[in-house]
Order: C-alpha cells, then sequence, then structure tokens
C-alpha cells in the first residue's frame, strides 16, 4: 500500500453532475486530512472523508483535520487551466509522526453524501513534527489541484 | 583559503573547520517559525549510478548546519522530493512543498 497522488473520479463526477454540490467559492469549508503511507486512495471508488479517515495523522496542535484558509477555485486564462489553491498552511506547536501526504475534502457537504474528497496529493517523503511548526507551501502556479484544457 | 596548502592531518581538518564556518556555518538570525526563510534550506548532493549500459545522476538529500544567535545548532535536511525537516534542541519541524494533483485535458498534437 502506498500513497499516490491524483483527483478522485467522484469528484470530477461532480462537475458535470452537479451532487454533490460543490461550493468553493461560496463558503465551503475545505479541509486537509493529513495520511500516513498506509492510506491508498482508491481514485475509482474513494468518495468520502470516511474513506482514509482509519489512516489519518492526528497529534498535538492538530486534532482534527486543519483547515485550508482562503479556499478558491480560479480560471487561469495564461496557463489554460483551473485550479483550486488556498493559504499555505502554518501550524505551530505541533507534534505529527508520519506524514506521508494530505488529502482535502469539503468538510460543509452533508448530502447526498458526506464530507466528499476532492483529491489526494503524495508529499513522496514522510515527515515528523515535534513541539515544531508544520509548514505547507502550496505550488504558486498550480495550488493542491489543477485541470488544465 | 589563504597561505601555504596545509600538508598535516591536523592542518587539513583546520583547513576543513575554516571552510565550514565560511561557507556553512551560518548564523541564522531570521525567525525560526518562517520555515520557507532561504536560509532554511539545504543544497541537495548528486550521486551517480551506474549500470551496464547506463550512467544516471540521482539527487540525494542536502545537510547543512546553522547556528542560532545562541549558539544552537540547527541541522537542515532537505529532501529531494522540495521538503525538509530542520532540527534545533528539543524542536522538529517539517516545511513540505507538494507538487499539486493534475488532470491533463487538453489534446496533445
Amino acid at each position: 500500500m502506498t500513497m499516490a497522488t491524483g483527483v478522485y473520479g467522484k469528484f470530477l463526477l461532480t462537475l458535470g453532475t452537479g451532487s454533490p454540490n460543490f461550493l468553493l467559492n461560496a463558503g465551503d469549508t475545505i479541509k486537509l486530512a493529513l495520511v500516513t503511507d498506509a492510506e491508498t486512495p482508491v481514485f475509482d471508488t474513494d468518495q468520502v472523508y470516511g474513506d482514509v479517515s482509519a489512516n489519518e495523522v492526528l497529534g498535538t496542535g492538530w486534532t482534527a483535520s486543519g483547515t485550508l484558509n482562503s479556499p478558491t477555485f480560479t480560471q487561469d486564462t495564461t496557463l489554460n487551466l483551473v485550479k483550486l489553491s488556498g493559504a499555505n498552511v502554518s501550524a505551530a506547536s505541533t507534534t505529527l509522526t508520519n506524514i506521508r501526504g494530505v488529502v482535502p475534502y469539503d468538510d460543509t457537504i452533508a448530502t447526498p453524501v458526506v464530507k466528499p474528497l476532492i483529491c489526494a496529493i503524495n508529499f513522496g517523503q514522510t515527515y515528523s513534527t515535534t513541539a515544531g511548526t508544520l509548514a505547507i507551501t502550496w505550488n504558486i502556479a498550480n495550488g493542491l489541484m489543477y485541470i488544465t484544457y | 583559503m589563504r597561505g601555504p596548502p596545509p600538508r598535516t592531518t591536523a592542518q587539513w581538518v583546520q583547513a576543513a573547520l575554516e571552510v565550514e564556518r565560511a561557507t556553512r556555518g551560518r548564523v541564522f538570525t531570521g525567525r525560526m517559525a518562517d520555515l520557507r526563510d532561504d536560509e532554511l534550506r539545504a543544497p541537495l548532493k548528486e550521486t551517480i549510478i551506474s549500470t551496464a549500459d547506463r550512467t544516471m545522476r540521482v539527487h540525494t538529500e542536502g545537510r547543512r548546519v546553522i547556528y542560532s544567535p545562541r549558539g544552537e545548532p540547527i541541522l537542515i535536511v532537505e529532501m529531494p522530493e522540495g521538503g525538509n525537516q530542520i532540527e534545533h534542541g528539543d524542536h522538529l519541524h517539517a516545511a513540505i512543498r507538494p507538487e499539486a494533483a493534475a488532470v491533463l485535458g487538453k489534446a496533445r498534437s
């Protein structure tokens, strides 16, 4: 089993069906589930937070999924892409072990599914903190996830 | 390094320490909480792997020690994947710079 980077198929399906109705620019709370390498995303069928929560990393200073501040879903007509971006993460005084990746999900949606997943991001390496700062700097051009056209 | 080249082992060690102090053992005067500070980075190293029919150059983790104004060592380990771990005293920090997940929708010609 191993962590991987990708976009969940069920999330892409919602772009056409509108169900569940993601409102990424209109108040939905996007949360970040840190996961260990035991998490193996199944991009065909995984759909909700409950599919990844068993492998979530919890600890001091990060007792539940952290919030992605200022989430925005925007179009870049120069790079020809649509992307999900947000504020960089900086959490002080954390003690967390074996962080291998992050799974952003919509914490606001409760129907027809609860807390649907957006994508999975593999860090490529395991990180830990001890009474230290966890900083995640998103890709400045592509954010957390992007779709080219 | 000026003067005649070192000849004894002790001279070589002394010369190496001087280079360490001059190039890598800098005093960090920024804020520890700002893990995106360029001073909290360490250049990656390279190693060459040779097989029967090809040679590859691969990056390996970089390590660097800087010092706080109090003289405490701060160990920086930079991963080939782009993030780093920073250790000083009993504290371990993580600075992660992940690549984004992508859906490539443009047809290739």
